[in-house]
């Protein structure tokens, strides 16, 4: 998406589904037409494709049928060949008073209820379909899912959306995502369950803002916003995170750990790159090297005696050489000295 | 528990003492079954409580409970005759068709979704869509389907299209 990079508030304010444009939706229609014909080219997928990254309002429309697509997909196979023929039976039925009346007696002796079937629902996942979405190194994007739910993703990041008619989630292949859940309105069984995934544990968010890191073995957790639940050992019930609260999951232990408060223990703003910074406290500079280095594909290597010297400031990201420039800003602070040789930059002592 | 959970909580339990039995007899009324009407009380106020309406400023209680009643009996009975269709449909298939309780259930569901989805569409034009999206035929193969000209095809599909894509929830 070209969204210009801005502030983040302005970044996520994509417009919603009642703000697309019927031009939009026209384009868009035309572009479905050709595409389910059954016949079109390489070629016309490539435009469609492209149509799409043009203007964030296009790819806001697409998903929005995406998600219709995806409902239909949830309708097993072999069961798919009647609905036609269902719906034109039910159609003749409430064309006629006396049937719509026998329909209502039938009611009263046996009706079905939503509930059982939502236990079983998510049984169905065979037939739910997937989306993808990725950055590069150095890159975020925002995107709007079909529920409304907003979702950013920060440097080298990859996540699998997948939604299906009962249940919402994301599941996080690498890097850190910030979400704002959407209201849902469009779900036919009200506010569906929204769950993020990753390798440590299943987070289940109640109406919220959070941001989720995933790196080798490790979750990070933070919630701006309302409640997330930690499932971390399917024995043990879930640990609550609360707003402005940071926790961190990892393989051997089997309850999430509280690293802090955004005001209180943190070393590092768990936020800030959502605006494009980091921010840190009093973080050793070893530690700090690691987390600059996911921005830019430039190998560091700081030298074991200066890694427990201690870097507080803020730093840009939004920036072609984000590496470079932060450790140019912290050689005239600290005693240190940057040199680079052979494409990576080593940090030693002055 | 805040105190504005509190509030609602009461507020809800003011509603349902002043009008539950009212709207089970307005119920059974239209149903003639007053475990049915029971039952579709429960939900009505089941539905009140999910719009956490702010109670103590409606000021026609049983004007708003009625109406989701009744919106709750339309769903019902469609429900219902979706699902009188289906085993209808599947009765003519030659071959025997199986599906465990809970595969019928959530196809029930599935349906129903559709039927809302399309409500107010040309029943042909919702054919054509669901016949390329669902059953995957295309342009050419359901025009001989339905015995249309390809044209029209992608006429009824633009008109399906436009209404899924700009339906007001």
């Amino acid at each position: 998406m070209n969204a210009p990079r801005s502030s983040p508030a302005e970044q996520l304010a994509t417009p919603d589904n009642a703000e697309i444009a019927q031009s939009v939706y026209e384009e868009l229609i035309a572009w479905s037409v050709k595409l389910n014909s059954g016949i079109f080219t390489t070629e016309d997928k490539q435009q469609f494709e492209a149509w799409l990254k043009l203007n964030p309002a296009h790819e806001a429309a697409w998903q929005k049928l995406y998600a219709v697509e995806q409902n239909l997909g949830t309708i097993p196979a072999e069961s798919r060949q009647v609905v036609v023929e269902t719906l034109r039976h039910a159609d003749k039925q409430a064309k006629r008073p006396a049937a719509r009346r026998r329909t209502l007696k039938l009611l009263s002796l046996a009706f079905i209820t939503i509930i059982g079937s939502a236990l079983i629902a998510n049984q169905y996942a065979p037939w739910q379909q997937t989306l993808h979405y990725t950055t590069s190194i150095g890159k975020r994007d925002n995107f709007l899912l079909a529920d409304g739910t907003q979702l950013m993703l920060n440097t080298n990041s990859e996540v699998e959306i997948r939604l299906s008619l009962l249940k919402r989630e994301i599941v996080i292949h690498r890097g850190e995502i910030y979400m704002e859940t959407g209201k849902d309105s469009e779900s036919i069984i009200g506010r569906r369950s929204f769950w993020v995934r990753t390798e440590q544990a299943k987070l289940e968010a109640v109406g919220t803002r959070f941001s989720v890191n995933q790196q080798l073995s490790i979750t990070k957790l933070h919630v701006v916003d309302g409640i997330v639940a930690m499932h971390v050992d399917n024995d043990l019930p879930p640990v609550r995170a609360y707003a402005n609260e940071t926790y961190t999951m990892i393989d051997v232990v089997s309850a999430p750990i509280k690293m802090g408060t955004k005001d209180d223990g943190l070393r590092m703003d768990p936020m800030a790159w959502v605006n494009g910074m980091l921010v840190v406290k009093q973080m050793r500079l070893d530690e700090f090297v690691i987390e600059l280095s996911r921005y830019q594909n430039l190998p560091v290597v700081c030298e074991p005696s200066v890694g427990s010297l201690k870097v507080s400031g803020v730093f840009q990201l939004n920036r072609a050489d984000p590496v470079e420039y932060a450790l140019k800003v912290i050689s005239r602070t600290l005693p240190v000295r940057m040199r680079k040789q052979d494409d990576i930059i080593f940090i030693n002592k002055k | 528990m805040t105190t504005a959970d509190v509030s609602i909580q009461q507020e809800v339990h003011a509603l349902y003492r002043s009008h539950h039995g009212w709207l089970v007899s307005w119920l059974k009324r239209r149903l003639g079954c007053v475990q049915y009407a029971n039952d579709l009380a429960q939900d009505t106020f089941l539905r009140v409580i999910d719009k956490s309406t702010n109670f103590a400023q409606v000021r026609e209680p049983r004007a708003l409970l009625s109406t989701i009643a009744h919106g709750l009996m339309v769903d019902h009975v469609r429900r219902k005759e979706l699902e009188l269709a289906y085993l209808q449909s599947i009765a003519n298939l030659p071959q025997r068709f199986v599906s465990s309780p809970e595969e019928h259930l959530i196809f029930i569901e599935a349906l129903l979704h559709i039927d809302q989805l399309f409500s107010g569409v040309k029943p042909i034009a919702r054919d054509v869509f669901l016949l390329s999206r669902l059953d995957g035929m295309t342009y050419p193969e359901i025009a001989v389907k339905l015995g249309i000209s390809l044209r029209t095809v992608e006429s009824h599909m633009a008109y399906a299209l436009r209404h899924v894509l700009t339906k007001q929830h």
